[in-house]
């Protein structure tokens, strides 16, 4: 069993900023009975999320797209659990797995093939699960024996191979990427297509956060339109696309 | 994932236990700041341990002489003080940077959030046993004599332990929220290393002494020091330290329990 289900859900965050930063300024403030109160300005609400009502199903893989700032991140903390709403209501079923930053949580002192143990252990495995399906994970990379150097010796790529490819651990009901799985080299792209296929077979619901057309073509059969914190739309592939790329169109002109 | 069916100290509750099962992930963690440091040279992290060696020895052989006491068995009072003193005070300094530092793995992966004052306290732990090294060639060469009161150290660095958790982990939340904790802890923390009975004995304040318990670094100090001297620590001691662990962990619960889900933002 896997769903999503998302009922009225708000996040709101405060930014703080100068002097709300201070707790010597707090105090004061406090001291002085709240007459300086001046500080406003420094502090915004950001409704990064609001009324946001979703319901996903086994077999839904989203395409999630918006313009910068329009909450498809914020969506995708709060469905893998790092942020908490600050209203409304969630229901998950199933285990959920995200990548949502590729280069997360690698050190770069040690060595590839340490690296994978590290991160392995992050993702929640134990040494004897790593050990287990370690060929599969070097064999994606791709990486051979730079896996016996430390990673800070590692080109941006290459460090993105090995993150990727120790995630590749990770079976789970629900899986959320943001945006990753278009970069390295073409060789690693298809080998990585691949992979995302495999997943697809396994995961029952799929959400991609994605700004390619063709990414999303490829995989997903529905799309999450995001726009100021709202849903804008959700519906099938192809209406939905190119509604969303006639208005990004006549937004630049 | 269900919410908001769990009240927030549900969650909070929710949050240590998946803190405990990822016991492996703080491990290595903190295991692996001081693997690195093996990595770069031979010695390791036993440099760190030889200056802190050189400093010892040194403050020893000056502050017997300035405060005109017994050399032999001032040495073993002035290093395990000294040590302990290091070990708390890195503690409660890194604490404040545990979530700063922290804000890209924090913002990316869902990792139980009492973990990271966790991983700091495990890592000073580590380095401490190396630094017993230290202590361990004091007391040959000035003999404290053994006496089961030195069994006592293990309850006392329990306690001790206890108190420094609670602070790292408050320290951590009040730093991520208010960024200038981080300097007025620094600058307090040193301060209050003179006003500590680190490199002199309570006894020296003559009647003054009493003050001294107003402060509840000599609580916690004198839980492990007084044990490794081969005495008892004071009752009070122990009836403050179980105190400010009690009333700590209470103040520090409600806190987590209230700003928990903030901290993701505020870094």
């Amino acid at each position: 069993m896997a769903t999503i289900q998302l009922r009225n859900v708000q996040l709101d965050f405060t930014v703080y900023e100068g002097s709300s930063l201070s707790l010597k300024k707090h105090l004061m403030r406090l001291g002085s009975g709240g007459r300086i109160a001046r500080d406003s300005r420094n502090r915004r609400v950001v409704h990064a999320l609001r009324d946001v009502d979703l319901d996903l199903q086994a077999g839904d893989r989203v395409g999630l797209i918006g313009p910068n700032g329009s909450g498809k991140t914020s969506l995708l903390r709060l469905l893998a659990g790092i942020y908490e709403p600050t209203g409304g209501q969630i229901t998950v079923t199933g285990q959920t797995a995200s990548l949502l930053d590729v280069n997360l949580g690698l050190d770069h002192e040690s060595t590839g093939y340490e690296n994978i143990f590290i991160r392995g252990c992050m993702l929640g495995f134990s040494r004897a699960q790593i050990e287990e399906r370690i060929d599969e994970v070097i064999g994606l990379s791709g990486l051979g024996e730079f896996l016996d150097l430390p990673i800070r010796t590692y080109s941006v790529g290459m460090q993105y191979r090995l993150a990727f490819s120790v995630f590749t651990l990770v079976q789970s009901d629900i899986l959320l990427l943001d945006e990753t799985i278009g970069v390295g080299d073409e060789a690693f792209v298809s080998r990585v297509h691949d992979r995302v296929n495999r997943w697809l077979t396994q995961s029952r619901i799929f959400i991609l956060s994605a700004h390619s057309p063709p990414l999303i073509r490829k995989f997903c059969n529905k799309i999450l339109w995001m726009q100021q914190g709202r849903i804008h739309r959700l519906g099938p592939v192809d209406s939905v696309l190119t509604e969303y790329l006639e208005c990004s169109r006549t937004t630049d002109k | 994932m269900i919410f908001p069916e769990r009240t927030p100290l549900g969650r909070a509750a929710d949050d240590f236990r998946r803190m405990l099962d990822a016991w492996p992930v703080w491990g290595l963690l903190g295991w692996q700041e001081v693997r690195i440091k093996y990595r770069r040279s031979v010695l390791g992290p036993l440099w760190l341990t030889l200056s802190m060696g050189v400093t010892i020895g040194l403050l020893g052989l000056l502050y017997a002489r300035l405060l005109h006491v017994e050399l032999g068995h001032f040495m073993p009072f002035i290093c395990s003080g000294f040590l302990l003193w290091g070990y708390m005070a890195s503690i409660l300094v890194e604490s404040c940077q545990c979530y700063i530092l922290s804000h890209h793995l924090i913002k990316n992966e869902r990792l139980p959030l009492s973990m990271f004052p966790v991983v700091v306290f495990w890592r000073n732990t580590l380095i401490l046993l190396h630094h017993t090294l230290v202590f361990l060639v004091v007391i040959l060469i000035f003999p404290v004599g053994y006496s089961h009161n030195m069994w006592l150290a293990i309850p006392g660095f329990l306690l001790m332990g206890l108190n420094l958790l609670w602070l790292a982990l408050l320290l951590g939340m009040v730093s991520a929220r208010f960024r200038d904790v981080p300097e007025l802890v620094r600058t307090t923390l040193s301060l209050v290393f003179f006003l500590t009975p680190v490199i002199w004995h309570p006894s020296m304040l003559g009647d003054l002494t009493a003050y001294v318990w107003l402060n509840p670094f000599t609580w916690w100090l004198d839980l492990v020091r007084a044990p490794l001297m081969g005495q008892t620590p004071a009752a009070a001691s122990w009836l403050f330290s179980l105190i400010s662990a009690g009333a700590g962990w209470l103040l520090t619960a409600g806190v987590f329990c209230q700003f928990r889900s903030r901290i993701p933002f505020w870094i």
